[in-house]
C-alpha cells in the first residue's frame, strides 16, 4: 500500500510541477489576437490586452478580483469589460464615480471596476442610465486618494 | 472543438486558475483519502458539522480584524473534531445529536455575529461566498496555496506512515486496543486530519457542500471494489478527476466552482453504481 500511495505522491509532484508551467502574459496577448472589431472603436480594440467580455462569468469576476488584488500587474493595459452601469455620490476629491459592475456565476457577490470617461462629458446627459448593461474600453490605472489605493480604467470609451 | 481548446489554454494560463488547479487536486486528494475512513467510521456527516464550526471561526476572525483568518479557524476546528470525535461513548451528547448541535450552532452564531459587527460592504456576498465556495477557489493569494500545499502533503504523509494502524481503528477499534494500538492517539490524529482537511476545502466547495469531497469518492469506490486498499485508491483517483473536470467545466460554462464539483461527483457516483450493479 505504501508503494502504491508513495507513487501517487511522485505523480502529484509531477503533475503540480506541470501546472505551475506557462505564461500568463502570453495567454493575455493570444487574447488581444481574438479581440473582435467593433464599429465605434476600431483602433481601440485593435490594442485590447484583456478583453473581459471573451471570458465566461467565473472567469470575469476572478480576473477582475486579481486586477483588483494585484493592480500593479495590469498597470497601462487596455481592457475592454461588460457589466452594468453603476454611478455613486462623489467624495471631496470628485463629484461622481462610475463603475462597470459584473456579478459573479451565483450572483450573489459583485465585482465593480471604476472608470473615467475622456473629458468633456457631463453627468447624467452623456451617461447611460444606472443598471443598463454596458461595454467600457479603458486603461487600467491606479491612483491614490487620502491614503488609500484605488484602479480604475481611464480615458474610457463606452462602445455599447 | 479548436476554439474550445484555444478557449481552456487561455484559461489555464492565468496564475490564479494554475493555483485553482493545483490547491483543487490536493484538497480533493487529501478528502478522499480520510473520507473511506469516515464514511466506515459512520462519522459521513462530520465534515459539515467542522464546515459550520469553520464558518463561525471565520466570522469571528473578520469581526477580530484578524488579517490571516487561518490563526483562528484552524485552532478552533481542531479542537472540536476533537471533542467529535473522541471520547468515545463516555460523552453525555452522542454521535450525530452533537455533530447536529455544534454544526447548526457554529452556523448561527457565525451568521449572527457577522451580521452584528459587520466590516464588510457586502455581507450577503462574504456568507454566499463562504457557503457555496463561489469562487473562493480562484481568488487564492500565493500564500494560501503555500499553506494549503504544505498541509496537504502532511495530511498525505500522515496517511501513508500511519496506513495499518488508521485501517486497523477504522475496522475494529476493540481489536485494535486489545493487539496494543493506542486507538485514542491514532483518533487524535484522524480528527486533526480531518479538521485541517476541512478547513483547506473550505475555498474549495464551501463550507455547506465539503460533505461531497469526503463522501462521494469513498461511496463511489465502494461500489465497485471491496477492500480498502482499493477502495481507497479509486477513491483519491475519482475525487481527483471529478474536482478537475468540475473546476475546468466552471470555468469554461461560467457556472459557480463548489456546486459544478459536486455535480460532477454526483455523475461519477451515478456512473460507478452502474458499473457496480452490472459487475455483480
Amino acid at each position: 500500500m505504501k508503494k502504491y500511495l508513495s507513487l501517487s505522491l511522485i505523480l502529484l509532484c509531477i503533475s503540480l510541477l506541470l501546472c505551475s508551467c506557462g505564461d500568463s502574459k502570453a495567454a493575455d496577448s493570444s487574447n488581444t489576437a481574438n479581440a473582435s472589431v467593433g464599429t465605434e472603436a476600431v483602433t481601440q480594440q485593435a490594442a485590447i490586452d484583456i478583453d473581459l467580455t471573451k471570458m465566461s462569468s467565473t472567469m470575469i469576476y476572478s480576473k477582475v478580483y486579481d486586477m483588483l488584488d494585484n493592480p500593479d500587474a495590469y498597470v497601462g493595459k487596455t481592457v475592454k469589460m461588460k457589466g452594468s452601469f453603476a454611478a455613486y455620490d462623489g467624495s471631496e476629491y470628485r463629484e461622481h464615480y462610475f463603475a462597470c459592475v459584473i456579478a459573479d456565476a451565483t450572483a450573489c457577490c459583485q465585482q465593480g471596476m471604476e472608470f473615467r470617461l475622456k473629458d468633456g462629458l457631463t453627468y447624467p446627459d452623456d451617461y447611460p442610465t444606472i443598471g443598463k448593461n454596458i461595454t467600457v474600453i479603458g486603461t487600467f490605472n491606479t491612483y491614490m486618494e487620502g491614503e488609500q489605493k484605488y484602479a480604475e480604467l481611464k480615458d474610457s470609451t463606452i462602445v455599447s | 472543438m479548436s476554439a474550445f481548446f484555444e478557449q481552456l489554454t487561455f484559461y489555464l494560463g492565468h496564475d490564479f486558475v494554475k493555483y485553482a488547479l493545483i490547491v483543487g487536486v490536493l484538497i480533493a486528494l487529501c478528502s478522499s483519502l480520510i473520507g473511506v475512513t469516515l464514511v466506515l467510521k459512520r462519522f459521513s456527516f462530520i465534515g459539515d458539522g467542522l464546515s459550520h464550526v469553520a464558518f463561525g471561526a471565520m466570522a469571528v476572525a473578520a469581526i477580530a480584524g484578524l488579517t490571516n483568518e487561518m490563526l483562528l479557524v484552524l485552532p478552533v476546528t481542531v479542537i472540536s473534531a476533537i471533542l467529535l470525535l473522541t471520547g468515545g461513548n463516555k460523552r453525555k451528547i452522542k454521535g450525530d445529536a452533537a455533530i447536529a448541535m455544534i454544526s447548526v450552532g457554529a452556523l448561527a452564531i457565525g451568521y449572527l455575529l457577522m451580521n452584528i459587527f459587520s466590516t464588510s460592504s457586502n455581507l450577503s456576498g462574504d456568507v454566499c461566498s463562504t457557503l457555496f465556495g463561489s469562487t473562493s477557489i480562484l481568488t487564492l493569494s500565493k500564500f494560501e496555496v503555500a499553506l494549503c500545499i504544505l498541509l496537504s502533503f502532511a495530511v498525505v504523509l500522515i496517511f501513508i506512515l500511519f496506513y495499518n494502524k488508521i485501517f486497523a481503528v477504522t475496522f475494529d477499534e476493540s481489536f485494535a486496543k486489545a493487539t496494543g494500538t493506542n486507538v485514542s492517539g491514532y483518533n487524535l490524529l484522524i480528527a486533526v486530519t480531518i479538521a485541517v482537511i476541512i478547513v483547506l476545502a473550505m475555498n474549495l466547495v464551501g463550507s455547506l457542500l465539503i460533505s461531497a469531497l469526503v463522501i462521494f469518492p469513498a461511496l463511489s469506490a465502494m461500489r465497485v471494489f471491496k477492500n480498502f486498499r482499493s477502495v481507497t485508491i479509486c477513491s483519491a483517483v475519482f475525487s481527483v478527476v471529478c474536482a478537475v473536470t468540475g473546476i475546468m467545466i466552471s470555468i469554461l460554462a461560467g457556472t459557480p466552482v463548489g456546486s459544478t464539483i459536486v455535480a460532477v461527483d454526483i455523475v461519477g457516483f451515478a456512473l460507478f453504481s452502474a458499473i457496480g450493479f452490472i459487475r455483480r
